[in-house]
Order: C-alpha cells, then sequence, then structure tokens
C-alpha cells in the first residue's frame, strides 16, 4: 500500500510537471521586470522610498520638468518656461494633457499639489525643498508662476523630482494604492507582495510613446532567485539587485545583456566627527590614505563601479575627479596617526547592515586594509531598522558604510546635525552661498571649491559610485544607461523587432 | 549486561571516530591553520581547489580550508551548547508537564506554544538590541528556539509511559517521583530525543548564520560554517567548491552525531541486551 | 471531555492574549519605528515627527495596546502601515499560498517518510536501512535555501518544466497554481521528512524490541500483521509529537522558501512587516500563527489519546 501511495505521488509529480511547462516567454509589448524591494505604498507624495519611485515616477506619474537620460532638465509638463530675476518662475503648461481618469491637467492642479507639498498636515517627504515658495500664481489654465522669497538656485531641481509630481485632487486619499497621473503608463492592479501591473497609457501627451503595451514589477528579493528567473525566462529584465558576481556570470551569456553605467550612489565610509578620535582631521586624512579603495571595489564590486574622492557622483554637472587626491598611502597614514597621537593605532566598530550585501563586503576589504596602520576595525552587523534608528538618527557610531542615492546630497556636510556630525562653518558658508548662486559658471566654481574642502577636511572616507547593474534580455533596447534620476524610465524601452 | 562494550559497536564507535576527528580540527585550528583564515588576496579570489589551497579561496581570496577549520570552532560548540541548552530545559519542562498533568501541563504547554508561536526573528532582534553581541546570546538565543520540540517529545512519552506496567508497578513499590522520573521514565524516552538532538545540531549551525545578520554570533570576517555556506550561494557558478567544503562540513559532522547517536541508544537500551 | 475542550479554549485566548502582549512590546521597544524606517536616509527631523505624530506613535503604549485590543476583539485587527489595507483581508489573501505550501509539504514529509522509516527499521542493518539513512543524512545536512536553489536551477533553469518563482494565483487555474507550489512544497518537507525517517525508524525499532511483538512473533503471526497493527500503533507515540513539532516548523520554514521563490504568502509578509515595524500586520500573522500551533497541539493531544487509550486528561 505504501508503494502504491508513493507511485501515486510521482504520477501526480509527473504530470503536473509535464501538463504543458509554458514559461511566459516574452512576447512583443510586454515586460517583466524584477523589483528588489516592494514599496510602502506607491504615493510619492508619502514616502521617498526609492522602490516606489523606481515603478511610479516618469512612468505614472510626471512632474512639471524632467531630468532626461544625460541629466540634463527637459520640459515635461511644462513645455518651457521663463525667469527674469531667479525670483519668479513661470511655467507654461502642455495643452491636451490629461490625467488617467480624463481630466485635462490645468494651472490649478499644479497650484494644488505644491501647496498640498507646503502643508505640513500631509507629512510630505520633502516639504523642505519647496519651502522657498512664497506664492503660487495662476495666471490662466496653461501658465503659473512660482513667487519665490529668496533665490533658490536649486528650485528647478527640485521641481523635477519625484515629490514634485502632478497628480489629480481627486485622487489624493486613494493615491498609495492607486497612483494617478499624467505619465505613458496607466497604474492597473497592486497584487501585495507579489507584482505591480502597469498598462499603455493610449492617450499619452507624446505622441508614438510608450511602446510597451504592459509592464509587470515583480518583486523577487533574493538575488540567486533572480538570476535563476532571468535564466529560466520568467522574468525579462532586472534593474537593481543583482550582484556584481552574477551579473559577471551573466555577461558570459548570449541571451543577456548587460547595462553598467553611473548613478547618483556614492558608497561612503562614515566616521562620527564628534568622537573621539575622529573629531581629528588628521586621523580622518590617516583613514582616507590608509584604506585601499581599488581593493575595495575589487573585493566587493568586482572592480566595477568607480573610485570617488569626494562627494559629488559622476554624472553631477559640476563634478570634478578628485578621486587621485588622496591616494592609498600606508606609510603616510601612519606617520599622521603618529602625529595625532595614535602611533601604535586604536580600536573603532563598524556597524553595518546586511541589508546592503555591498557593504559588509566593503567593510570587510575597509577592516582588511586599516589593521595594516594599526586601525583595528571589528564588524558588527546590524539590521536596517535599527541602523536607521541608531546609526543614521542618533549618530550612535564610530564607523559605517553605506550608499548614499540623493542626487546633490553634498547639502549634507552642511548639516552639522547629520549623522557625520561634520560641523565645518567654512564649508556651511560656500554652501548657503551656491544655494543662492544662480549663474552657472560662478556656481560650478562654488562647487569645485567645497569639493576641494571637503577632501581636504576629509569629513568621511568616500570608496566608490556604485555602478548601475542591470541586466535584460537580448532585444531590449531604450533602457537609459546612466541613472541621474531615481526612477526606471520605460516610457522609450521596446523589443526589438525579431530578425 | 557484560557484553555491552560500547567500542564493539560499530556504529558507536565509526561516530565517536568522526566526532573525534572533527573536535580535533577545531582544536588544532586554535594552533594552526595552514594559512591565516582572515588574510585576503584580491588577485587570488575564487579559486578551485590547488596545491596552495587545496579547498580553494573564497571571493576575497581567503583559504577555505582555514576558515573551514578555524569555522569548526564556532559551528560544533554553538551546535552542542545551543542543543544543549534546548535539550536541558525542554527535557525538564516535558518531565514536570507530563508527570504532573493537569493545570500545571497546561499552562507549561500553552507557554511553549505562545514561544514557539512567537516569530523567531523578532526575539532574535530583540535580543541584539538588548545584549552586546557575543557567541554566548546567540547560543542562549538558539537554544530557547528548542525547547518546545524537546518538551513536547519528553511530555509524549511521559504521558504513555507513566501507564505502562513497570512504571505503575514501580510506583506501588513505593518508588519516589524524583527516582521514577530519573530511573524508569527518563531512559526509556531517550530514543526520539536522541533522534531530536542529532537533527536539531545542523538546525543550530544554520541558526547561527542567520543571527549573524542580525549582529549576533560570529561577525565577518570571521568565519562560520552556516555564514560560509551562505555566502557561497551567490557565487555558486563562479566558484561551486566554495559551497562543497562547508557543506560537506556540516554534513560529517552531523552523520558522526547520527551514527554515535544510534549507537547510544542501542547501548542505553534497556530491552537490547 | 466537554469540560477539556473548555479549558483548551480558555487556554487558546491565553496563549493569544500573551503573545499579542509580547508582540506588541518587543515591537514598539525595538530601535526603528516604522516612521523612520519609511522616511530610511531621506526626510528631515521635523519630517519625522510629524509622520510619527500622524502614525500615533506618540501616544502612550498602554493606550495604543488598549486601541489595537479593542479592535482586535471586535475582530478588526487594524490597518497595514505599509499596505494601507485591512490587516484581515492582508493575511486571507496571503493564506491560498501559504496553506496549501505547508499542505503539500506535508503531505510530502507524511508520504516519503513514514513508509521509509517503517521499511529502515524492519530492515535493520540491511542495504535498504543504510540506504534510507543516507538519504536522510543528506536530507537534513542540505539547508533549506540551498535544497529550494537547487531544484529551481534542476527544474527550471536547466529542464524548464516549472517556473522558478512568483505566484500567479489559483483563478490562472489549479494546475498553474500547483506547478509553482511543488518545487518549494518539496524544498520545505524534504528536510521535515529527513527527521521524521529518522524519528519513525527509531521508534518503530524501539517497539519491535517490546516484549508483545516478540510474543506476537513467536506466536507465528505473520510479519506484515505484526509491524502493521502492533508495532506501529504503538510507535504513533512519539512519530505523531515530531510530526506535530513539524507541522509547527513548516510555517518558519516557509519564510525562508517564500523568499527564494518570490511566493506571496505569509511568512514572507511577516519578514516585510517586522522589518517595516509593521505593527498591525506583525500581530496578526502572529496570532495566527499562534494559534496554529496551539490547534496543532490540541490535535496532537487527542491522537495520544486514541493510540493509547490509558493516556487520559482530566
Amino acid at each position: 500500500m505504501n508503494r502504491r501511495i508513493v507511485v501515486a505521488m510521482l504520477c501526480a509529480v509527473l504530470l503536473l510537471a509535464g501538463a504543458g511547462g509554458e514559461t511566459p516567454a516574452q512576447s512583443p509589448g510586454r515586460l517583466i521586470v524584477q523589483s528588489q524591494t516592494e514599496p510602502p505604498g506607491l504615493d510619492m507624495t508619502a514616502t521617498p522610498a526609492t522602490a516606489t519611485s523606481g515603478i511610479v515616477f516618469y512612468n505614472v506619474q510626471e512632474s512639471l520638468v524632467k531630468v532626461d537620460r544625460h541629466g540634463k532638465l527637459v520640459p515635461s509638463l511644462a513645455e518651457r518656461w521663463h525667469t527674469a530675476d531667479n525670483r519668479n518662475y513661470t511655467f507654461f503648461l502642455k495643452k491636451g494633457v490629461r490625467f488617467h481618469n480624463g481630466r485635462e491637467m490645468k494651472a490649478a492642479d499644479v497650484k494644488y499639489c505644491f501647496e498640498r507639498a507646503l502643508n505640513p498636515e500631509t507629512k510630505h517627504p520633502y516639504a523642505k525643498d519647496y519651502e522657498a515658495i512664497g506664492d503660487i500664481i495662476v495666471k490662466d489654465d496653461y501658465t503659473v508662476t512660482f513667487a519665490l522669497k529668496t533665490v533658490n538656485a536649486n528650485f528647478l531641481q527640485n521641481v523635477a523630482r519625484a515629490g514634485a509630481s502632478i497628480y489629480p485632487r481627486e485622487t489624493v486619499d486613494t493615491m498609495k494604492s492607486h497612483p494617478v497621473g499624467t505619465g505613458p503608463f496607466r497604474f492597473e492592479e497592486w497584487v501585495r507582495g507579489d507584482r505591480v501591473v502597469l498598462v499603455k497609457n493610449g492617450d499619452y501627451h507624446v505622441k508614438g510613446l510608450p511602446k510597451l503595451e504592459r509592464v509587470t514589477f515583480r518583486f523577487v528579493t533574493d538575488p540567486n532567485a533572480v538570476l535563476a528567473a532571468l535564466k529560466a525566462g520568467d522574468v525579462d529584465a532586472s534593474l537593481f539587485g543583482l550582484g556584481p558576481e552574477h551579473v559577471q556570470d551573466l555577461q558570459k551569456d548570449a541571451r543577456f545583456q548587460v547595462i553598467t553605467g553611473d548613478t547618483t550612489n556614492d558608497v561612503i565610509l562614515a566616521m562620527n566627527n564628534s568622537r573621539k578620535p575622529y573629531g581629528d582631521v588628521r586621523v580622518r586624512r590617516a583613514m582616507t590614505y590608509g584604506v585601499n579603495k581599488a581593493d575595495v571595489l575589487k573585493g566587493a564590486m568586482f572592480g566595477m563601479g568607480k573610485i570617488l574622492g569626494t562627494n559629488v557622483d559622476p554624472l553631477n554637472p559640476y563634478y570634478v575627479d578628485l578621486s587621485k587626491a588622496m591616494p592609498y598611502d600606508p606609510a603616510r597614514a601612519k606617520k599622521l596617526l603618529a602625529e595625532a597621537g595614535y602611533p601604535n593605532g586604536f580600536d573603532s566598530v563598524l556597524k553595518v547592515s546586511p541589508q546592503y550585501d555591498y557593504t559588509v563586503r566593503s567593510g570587510q576589504v575597509v577592516a582588511d586594509s586599516l589593521k595594516k596602520i594599526g586601525v583595528n576595525v571589528k564588524i558588527e552587523q546590524i539590521e536596517w531598522g535599527q541602523w536607521i534608528a541608531r546609526v543614521f538618527r542618533e549618530a550612535d557610531y564610530d564607523l559605517t558604510i553605506i550608499g548614499h542615492a540623493e542626487a546633490w546630497d553634498i547639502k549634507n556636510y552642511a548639516n552639522a546635525k547629520y549623522y557625520y556630525r561634520y560641523d565645518s562653518a567654512k564649508f556651511q558658508d560656500l554652501f548657503n552661498k551656491s544655494e543662492v548662486t544662480v549663474d552657472d559658471k560662478a556656481r560650478r566654481e562654488i562647487y569645485v571649491d567645497m569639493q576641494k574642502l571637503l577632501v581636504e577636511d576629509a569629513p568621511v572616507v568616500w570608496l566608490f559610485m556604485h555602478p548601475r547593474l542591470a541586466v535584460t534580455k537580448k532585444g531590449l533596447q531604450g533602457l537609459w544607461k546612466d541613472l541621474p534620476a531615481s526612477a526606471n524610465d520605460l516610457s522609450e524601452v521596446s523589443w526589438a523587432p525579431a530578425k | 549486561m557484560a557484553r555491552r562494550r560500547p567500542l564493539r559497536h560499530v556504529t558507536f564507535t565509526l561516530g565517536l571516530a568522526i566526532t573525534l576527528v572533527l573536535v580535533a580540527v577545531a582544536a588544532l585550528s586554535l594552533l594552526y591553520t595552514p594559512a591565516d583564515p582572515l588574510a585576503m588576496s584580491m588577485t587570488g579570489r575564487l579559486e578551485g581547489p590547488s596545491g596552495r589551497h587545496p579547498f580553494g579561496t573564497d571571493q576575497f581570496g581567503r583559504d577555505i580550508l582555514s576558515r573551514v577549520m578555524t569555522g569548526a570552532v564556532t559551528s560544533i560548540a554553538v551546535g552542542v551548547i545551543a542543543v544543549g541548552i534546548g535539550a536541558g530545559a525542554g527535557v525538564l519542562l516535558g518531565l514536570v508537564s507530563g508527570y504532573v498533568g493537569g493545570w500545571l501541563d497546561e499552562t507549561l504547554m500553552r507557554l511553549v506554544d505562545a514561544v514557539q508561536g512567537f516569530p523567531a526573528i523578532l526575539s532574535a532582534l530583540l535580543f541584539t538590541a538588548v545584549f552586546s553581541p557575543g557567541m554566548a546570546v546567540s547560543m542562549v538565543a538558539i537554544g530557547l528556539a528548542f525547547v518546545p520540540a524537546f518538551a513536547r517529545l519528553t511530555r509524549g512519552s511521559v504521558l504513555e509511559l507513566r501507564e505502562r506496567e513497570f512504571v505503575v508497578a514501580a510506583r506501588a513499590l513505593g518508588s519516589r517521583d524524583g527516582r521514577l522520573l530519573l530511573r524508569h521514565i527518563l531512559p526509556n524516552s531517550l530514543p526520539p530525543l536522541i533522534v531530536q538532538a542529532t537533527t536539531s545540531f545542523p538546525v543550530a549551525i544554520l541558526a547561527e548564520a542567520a543571527l549573524a545578520y542580525l549582529g549576533l554570533g560570529t561577525q565577518p570576517p570571521y568565519p562560520s560554517w552556516g555564514l560560509m555556506l551562505k555566502d557561497a550561494q551567490n557565487f555558486l557558478t563562479l566558484n561551486p567548491w566554495f559551497a562543497v567544503f562547508p557543506g560537506s562540513a556540516i554534513a560529517l559532522t552531523v552523520l558522526g552525531l547520527n551514527l554515535l547517536g544510534d549507537g547510544l541508544r542501542d547501548l542505553l537500551d534497556p530491552k537490547t541486551a | 471531555m466537554r469540560r477539556y475542550v473548555a479549558r483548551r479554549i480558555a487556554a487558546l485566548v491565553a496563549t493569544l492574549v500573551f503573545v499579542s502582549a509580547l508582540v506588541f512590546v518587543v515591537v514598539r521597544v525595538l530601535p526603528g519605528d516604522p516612521a523612520s524606517i519609511m522616511l530610511g536616509t531621506e526626510g528631515s527631523p521635523e519630517a519625522l515627527a510629524r509622520l510619527r505624530d500622524a502614525m500615533g506613535l506618540n501616544r502612550p503604549l498602554p493606550v495604543q495596546y488598549a486601541e489595537w485590543m479593542g479592535g482586535a476583539l471586535r475582530g478588526d485587527l487594524g490597518r497595514s502601515l505599509q499596505y494601507d489595507v485591512p490587516v484581515g483581508a492582508l493575511i486571507v489573501s496571503r493564506l491560498p499560498v501559504t496553506l496549501p505550501l505547508a499542505l503539500l509539504a506535508a503531505l510530502f514529509m507524511a508520504a516519503a517518510a513514514l513508509p521509509l522509516g517503517v521499511y529502515a527499521a524492519t530492515h535493520h542493518r540491511r542495504a535498504g536501512d543504510y540506504a534510507a539513512m543516507i538519504l536522510s543524512q543528506v536530507g537534513i545536512s542540505v539547508p533549506q535555501f540551498w535544497s529550494g536553489l537547487l531544484l529551481i536551477l534542476f527544474f527550471s533553469v536547466h529542464l524548464g518544466w516549472v517556473r522558478s518563482g512568483g505566484f500567479e494565483g489559483w483563478s490562472s487555474g489549479v494546475g498553474p497554481a500547483l506547478r509553482s507550489l511543488l518545487l518549494p512544497a518539496i524544498a520545505l518537507g524534504l528536510f521535515q521528512a529527513a527527521v521524521l525517517v529518522r524519528a519513525t525508524r527509531s521508534a518503530v525499532l524501539d517497539v519491535l524490541r517490546e516484549d508483545y511483538v516478540r510474543t506476537a512473533r513467536a506466536k507465528g503471526l505473520g510479519e506484515a500483521r505484526v509491524v502493521g497493527v502492533h508495532t506501529f500503533r504503538n510507535a504513533l507515540i512519539p512519530v505523531v509529537t515530531v510530526a506535530g513539532i513539524q507541522l509547527g516548523q513548516l510555517m518558519a520554514g516557509a519564510i525562508v522558501l517564500e523568499s527564494v521563490f518570490a511566493l506571496p504568502g505569509l511568512g514572507r509578509l511577516a519578514l516585510g512587516a517586522i522589518s517595516a515595524r509593521d505593527l498591525p500586520v506583525v500581530q496578526g500573522v502572529a496570532l495566527f500563527v499562534a494559534s496554529s500551533i496551539v490547534v496543532i497541539n490540541f490535535a496532537v493531544d487527542l491522537a495520544y489519546g486514541v493510540l493509547d487509550p490509558r493516556i487520559r486528561y482530566e
């Protein structure tokens, strides 16, 4: 009898397995994208999560101005804009743009969205970015003027952010689970725990776009499962989440194309400047000289990515290559440590969160290279939620490693309360000046000065720019190579016609 | 009785031999390893076995043989001590609960249910938040998770044995409760407990790796078998050997302990004279 | 008996209250609150303070717990902070994945382990016994995250028989849905089966040595009858205990395999909710798991009574 059960089980298994093992093969117009983290809600005015903007921004909702694939500010919902005094910005809206619910987008909607962001009741995560706005004047249905209280050199950048996307006011209450916008794709469904599905917006305001009919974002967390899903043909593309070792593996596979580009993600070794011994600039410089960044890049990223020397990423228009300003030099590091009173080095604890595997890997190489200058680094892994609470919010740490993905995040060095606890009046002055300097050439000069000052002060050790590691099936075209904005613009993506 | 010389028992002897060899390797690693288990080499990463690195190298070019040896200390210690804690506390609970019965049984067993029903990750996180990281903490954390299984198994046996003829007879002859439990009931409930203990061992080793990610237990760059096995998963195609060696080490240990357990079972069983 | 059942129900309620209080305190005491995790490395301290306020995190803990309890008593488990849907509905939506997964794994476990264990015991120290023990040895030593991955690599990537992961839902048909649960169920059941084989073998061996089995044999009863009637029933007590323990552990194992196979099940829900400190969801799942464990153990206790009428609960 037992044997009969076993036989029956086997038959069932074979039947199930054999019964037409259809794989969702790539079909024209359809795309299945793997997404590493499930978004904490789809409302970009409620969460800054990149998992949210990675799906919604540019695809479902758009803003007046757009950062394009080259990092340039280009028209989007506003077809042009104008300012005479850098205080009053007038945007001329594109006509005939319709929300997914059929209603036309008008100047009153723009006014509503920005006023809502500024209203403390709404808990907009980026309200600070818009606090310079004094008054929003609707001239007519297609013309709106922002009167700023102060000159704000970043104003257009901020208007291009995910937090400044334009949505219809009647959908505000359901945006968290059903975002409505003007984008190339309409939101169709969110099966919690499994996928988000977008479908083509036939009425999109850019003619000929989008090219795809249907996009599915599937949530697969385990990188090895992502690799298997790609190889089995169950997903068409992985835009984020594969490790460098998986990318190397897929590079050898003729069925796939690998996209490695630049991003705004700067991976840093942060030192708590308010704690001994990191208050001493000589110690911080010694740490910079003492970390072999080339080895870190090899050990953690298989050599992919770019070594950084300061906190402006290569996609930033004001980027200066300072990666060789303080090269690996253990002898010099030791000398600096001796001058600072630590001829035999010291002990320190490095807290890293396995949420981001590259930080733990980098940490091991960092510890290995600092050992050679007498700094004994003890690694402690910490859960992400506790990292946020203890390290990031309370600055309860000596050393930590993390990637900062936000563009223009040099501003954090001007904030003495930020978890680096870097407090330099000189830097703060420079930064404040940069915020009100609108002339591009003058502003660039300030940015160069800021970068050089940071190298001198070494408030953190900049390790590398985390590269974009995307893999797709061959034949998928139109994806961005670099990622200057925290979005996955799929409007121009399509399958190459079969040969 | 005289015939039961342990070393004549093939299973037991083989199990003992394997276990002793592993313990010896762990002890040796404290004094000597072929290479520094922490030394990195960016030019020799993810290599297969060679004369220089008999087990190959990991993603940082570290010698896998030396890391497996060093990892033995942690992994064997965690396995033995965590299972010991779980078995010790669980058996005690199970004996009392099963023997006394009634409301006490109900209360203790529902407490055990609560322990099992409480999300393990949550209790691990609580441990990381309250205690400073260390091996002892993770051993206790893992051991606690084993308590429900041992408690239930013991209780199940006690419930059954309590009513058996030889126990009833012993009670009628005036045996005290403690003596009854230790001399008559416990030895007869050992077989399932031994199986449970040996099968819990690899679970403990892997749980140690899971806790490491939360900051408890072994922290990188120090090795443990569980951590190596988890790491190796990412490099399956680039260097399959990376997984084979720590995986085999775990399997070998489990084999040794299983044989040892089976042998012990035979030797301790009053019925196989 | 009726009094016994009533007592068990009272104990269930007490267990659930205890678990919920514990979960509440632990989630709230852990460093990292849902607001700070949602904002991550973005958002000013002021924005964080406002969000905390909006999530009601600034009110006294007892008030928060009492409020949750009040809702729970009325059958309202609250709303998920990250998903913005009612927790009850969220859990119900995950059951069609996790319950069949656990059930399939349990079936696989029982169907593989019980016959194999009995076979090994009745062929003690013979080739069949050793083969069974080697199989179980492998099953015990291979961690679930590895067996899951290896199954995917072989059956999905290499042979292309089944999908590598994901779950379309039962609405797409029973066949496809079962197919996506097959590999994870095998991976989940494999370890448990390997443990159960050993437990079964050990229990049967134990009983085979008992006097009354020898008597039965001496009476000239056929081996099949000896094993089938006399032995197995008595051997079942530890087997049932182990199986009960393992049913409870299947839930924990499901977390790992739901991640490897990208299944929208309860385990992954719980994991995500703990990471996000989404208290209502953690509570809901913990209550569900704790109740299932209490119910499983109730069934185990009843089974004891059926298997051995001498065991009685007053």
